[in-house]
């Protein structure tokens, strides 16, 4: 390996790592936001309680969006590290789309309960719920802009280990959102709907 | 890398994606058609959730193979240690609290007579 090689994997693994040890940080903001949720939400104020507002159908639809996208975003890497840009481009672009998907569904959701008089001021548990579901949601918008610019990157500068290295910390990060949303999608919609 | 690598990552993505799906439907279905009694569904679908976590944690994050020291495995085992913590402790003291909080002004002078021949 020539240095210049060995300089590039040393500065992608320290990038790596530090980009990670952020995301065991986010770990811990979901935490209390999850714990938070879970206490306050009997707290409805004479307001709608969860299974009022909830439809769970409509709640899959977001999270198979989401999944589908973690998984376009894993194949999309695989085809950088080979070194084929027009199939990352189409991939990331998928990502992109189903990402801006799963934000339209979000914000229609919310839009909905806040015409309907139940935005965020009218009890605990809409407190909560938009807190810990719009949290998730502004890491997705950052993600979608994100993926842009890395698109954007990636066709001017094609699959250079510099894009390779930019495109792992962000598949980490796309995939780490779904990891959150399990948790959302079961004990906010699947447990709300349930009780 | 040989193409055969490649082959064998794209499994890997399918396997998880697959895997994840799954559990996802089996999740709603559960719900959605009443399988268990309330109290059972919650547990199913809580374990069916850590579940769908440990698949997408193994298949789509590489953490699998990692070089020792493995940094990025043990800060993630910490970090749900610290995780869990944070959220079990808090349900736990709220829990209590809203126990002692919702007694009527006699239950709660008894409650802490009580508590006062006990000792401490």
């Amino acid at each position: 390996m020539t240095s210049h090689a060995a300089h590039l994997k040393e500065k992608a693994e320290k990038a790596s790592l530090g980009f990670w040890l952020y995301l065991m940080t986010d770990i811990m903001v979901f935490a209390s936001l999850f714990a938070t949720y879970v206490i306050l939400r009997n707290g409805t104020n004479g307001g709608p309680a969860s299974q009022d507002i909830f439809n769970l159908e409509f709640v899959m639809v977001e999270t198979f969006l989401l999944l589908v996208s973690s998984f376009t975003s894993g194949l999309a890497y695989l085809a950088v590290r080979r070194g084929l840009k027009r199939r990352a481009l189409v991939l990331l672009g998928t990502t992109i789309a189903l990402g801006i998907g799963f934000l339209t569904l979000e914000l229609y959701e919310f839009g909905e309960l806040i015409l309907a008089g139940h935005g965020p001021a009218h009890s605990a548990f809409l407190s909560a719920f938009f807190t810990l579901v719009g949290t998730h949601g502004l890491h997705i918008l950052i993600g979608i802009i994100w993926a842009i610019a890395l698109g954007d990157y990636i066709s001017k500068h094609g699959t250079s280990p510099d894009a390779l290295r930019k495109f792992s910390l962000f598949v980490v990060f796309w995939h780490f959102l779904d990891l959150v949303w399990i948790f959302i999608f079961t004990i906010v919609y699947l447990l709300g709907i349930i009780s | 890398m040989s193409k055969v690598n490649y082959v064998h990552e794209t499994q890997q993505y399918v396997i998880g994606f697959v895997g994840a799906a799954t559990l996802t439907i089996l999740a709603y279905l559960s719900v959605k058609l009443d399988w268990f009694d309330a109290t059972t569904t919650a547990i199913f679908v809580l374990v069916l959730a850590v579940l769908q976590f440990s698949v997408q944690v193994y298949y789509f994050l590489h953490l699998r193979g990692e070089a020792k020291p493995r940094w990025r495995s043990w800060t993630f085992i910490y970090s749900i240690v610290m995780m869990l913590v944070v959220v079990f402790g808090s349900l736990w003291v709220m829990y209590n609290l809203n126990y002692r909080m919702g007694m009527s002004g006699e239950a709660m002078e008894e409650y802490m007579l009580e508590q006062g021949k006990k000792g401490f």
